[in-house]
């Protein structure tokens, strides 16, 4: 990769992005800790997206390769006190989890039958988590997630965690990258847009799709086992569906299938949340309103509000071209379907 | 909502059998209603639960004032008018577009509608108790038949004979189901089909009213019951097939006994075994009970 192209790159761009995001946060009255959170939602939208923004298949269960990532990272920090192998952990365990899941329900279902079939299989995975009390801490949740040092530093300042989240954040939407403009993703963009004709030019899509559902389990994986370091305890709704459900509207807030809108999504939602908050306990209506109102109104959510703005805005330059060429150079917002 | 009454044996077993129909009657008329939408307009309202806990809401006001009865249909047309108007208002726009959006939309306003009961009842959970004339019960030889339940399980009957009625044997029904196969062609044939739309819309939305507005006085009244009730919905309807009539009804009463009666050997059960009996037979028959083959996969 040329220096040139390497300075234009959208994930340079996004590491610049993580630097200045948490003055930002402060300046606009939340804490370093609470930048810390939006990026676990990001991470946790991005992954989600891997699998709904580009095959096509809406899981309502995410939350709970969140939880096997949260759980067993904040588990096995007792043994191993060194963050990213436990982040690590936390990833590899809930990519195992999917794994047969995949096999077993990408196969049989697609559509809304998918998405009521990963809702219940999370939901059973609440059950399971809140009956083992002596793994999972169940009702009360686990706490003693031990954070150690990482070479020397002290992570459990917040400024300290923040890095760590920031880093972590990037490594995960470089991999959602990698994976999402590679071959691979591109065969997954085509079975969402036309999921009948891809087996025609010879691709099998069940396999695509559960490759898809597996990396996009990872990667939620990996956003609990970072909240589980974050928040020092684990709390049993982690797994519920009604988790999910947050993913899933932040997501579609963000936009499904644009590369940065979800993890944007993350942020717009998660700043609203904690500023309604302290005003009213009723917040989620708020939130669900506003939800409600972006996939009646604009179903492309924030990025396909941002294309929209942004070629309004090349419209009313001066007519020297009459023919704009389609603005390809907006990152991850040109596949916005 | 489990029920452990005093006594063992056969009948402790016959007790919780019993609950075990009530519960799955309850599961019955949100199932069926859920399908019975999900069968003609291909759409999965996730607002149904929360149709089936403004039921037993209105159900809890309304009651002191009109007394029981009333207040349970009042409660269901109510639910089912709220239905149609969510319909004609929000559903609509969305036939076009890809069906995972309704999902979206009335998850949405299930959001609204919890915070919404919240805030006018309060975060707590009410009992209800059943109204004076149902209130006892009779014991031939030992074993107990508590008069609200019967009442549950006779009223759901009723219900569930009136819809076969009306889906097989008038011409509404006749309609409805002639949409489910071709929704173009019945149009082209001068039958409004946006109508028919509105009234199925509207029948599914009643059941969840109505299922909802007699669960009060067996299990209580709470904010989060729409958030537990509905997961146990999607699996009946998986269970019993996407767009199964009888289905519904097998898989909401299967469910229900299963749920209640596993917990005399193994008590983690009650949770559980719904979701194991859904595992168990997607792995062996996706399709659920009694599904039509590649409809909705």
């Amino acid at each position: 990769m040329t220096l040139h192209r390497l300075v234009r790159h959208p994930m340079l761009w996004f590491g610049v992005a993580l630097y200045v995001f948490p003055y930002l946060v402060v300046a606009l009255g939340k804490s370093t800790f609470n930048a810390s959170e939006f990026l676990v939602w990001a991470i946790f939208a991005t992954g989600l997206n891997v699998l709904w923004g580009h095959t096509g298949d809406l899981s309502f269960g995410h939350g709970m390769f969140f939880g096997w990532g949260a759980y067993s990272a904040g588990i096995m920090s007792r043994h191993v006190a060194f963050v990213p192998f436990d982040l690590l952990f936390g990833t590899a365990v809930a990519m195992a989890v999917a794994w047969p899941l995949a096999k077993i329900i990408v196969r049989r279902a697609t559509g809304i039958y998918f998405a009521m079939i990963t809702l219940a299989v999370g939901e059973m995975f609440f059950f399971i988590a809140i009956r083992l009390t002596s793994l999972t801490g169940g009702e009360n949740g686990l706490g003693d997630i031990r954070l150690g040092t990482l070479f020397g530093i002290d992570l459990s300042s917040r400024v300290t965690f923040y890095y760590l989240s920031a880093w972590v954040c990037f490594i995960a939407l470089c991999v959602a990258w990698a994976v999402t403009h590679s071959r691979f993703g591109r065969v997954c963009k085509a079975i969402q847009q036309n999921r009948g004709r891809v087996p025609f030019l010879g691709f099998d899509t069940v396999r695509y799709r559960e490759r898809a559902f597996v990396i996009s389990a990872g990667l939620c994986g990996l956003a609990g086992a970072l909240a589980a370091f974050l928040f020092r305890h684990v709390a049993a709704d982690t797994v519920r569906w009604t988790n999910t459900g947050a993913a899933v509207l932040i997501v579609m807030l963000g936009g499904v299938g644009s590369f940065f809108g979800p993890a944007a999504g993350a942020v717009v939602v998660k700043f609203m949340e904690t500023t309604l908050i302290p005003q009213t306990k009723y917040w989620p209506a708020v939130i669900g309103a506003m939800f409600a109102a972006f996939v009646l109104l604009a179903p492309d959510g924030l990025a396909g509000l941002a294309q929209r703005a942004w070629e309004a805005l090349r419209r009313t330059k001066p007519p020297e071209e009459p023919t704009a060429p389609p603005p390809a150079v907006v990152p991850g917002l040109e596949q916005t379907a | 909502m489990v029920f452990l009454a005093a006594g063992g044996g056969s009948h402790q077993l016959f007790d919780l059998f019993l609950n075990g129909l009530i519960l799955g009657s309850i599961y019955v008329l949100l199932a069926l209603g859920l399908n019975v939408i999900l069968g003609l307009i291909g759409v999965i309202n996730f607002a149904h639960a929360a149709f089936y806990m403004l039921g037993a809401y209105l159900t809890l006001a309304l009651a002191d004032d009109i007394g029981f009865l009333p207040a349970v249909l009042a409660a269901a047309l109510l639910m089912g008018l709220l239905g149609m108007l969510m319909e004609v208002s929000l559903i609509r726009p969305l036939y076009k577009r890809i069906p995972e959006h309704a999902l979206l939309l009335t998850f949405g306003l299930t959001l609204v509608a919890e915070q919404a009961v919240r805030w006018h009842w309060g975060d707590y959970a009410v009992n209800l108790d059943p109204p004076s004339f149902l209130a006892g019960g009779f014991s031939p030889g030992g074993f107990t038949f508590p008069a609200y339940r019967l009442f549950v399980v006779g009223a759901t009957a009723a219900v569930v004979g009136a819809v076969w009625l009306l889906l097989n044997r008038t011409s509404l029904g006749l309609v409805i189901r002639a949409g489910v196969l071709d929704a173009e062609m019945v149009g082209a044939l001068g039958i409004n089909v946006p109508l028919t739309f509105t009234l199925t819309f509207g029948l599914g939305s009643l059941l969840a009213g109505l299922g909802g507005a007699m669960v009060g006085p067996v299990a209580g009244v709470n904010p989060d019951m729409a958030n537990a009730v509905i997961i146990l919905a999607f699996v009946v309807v998986v269970i019993g097939g996407l767009g199964s009539f009888w289905g519904s009804v097998v898989g909401g009463l299967l469910v229900g006994v299963f749920r209640s009666v596993l917990v005399y050997w193994w008590s983690p059960a009650t949770e559980l075994v719904p979701f194991l009996l859904m595992a168990g037979l997607l792995l062996v028959r996706p399709r659920g009970l009694f599904g039509v083959e590649g409809v909705f996969e």
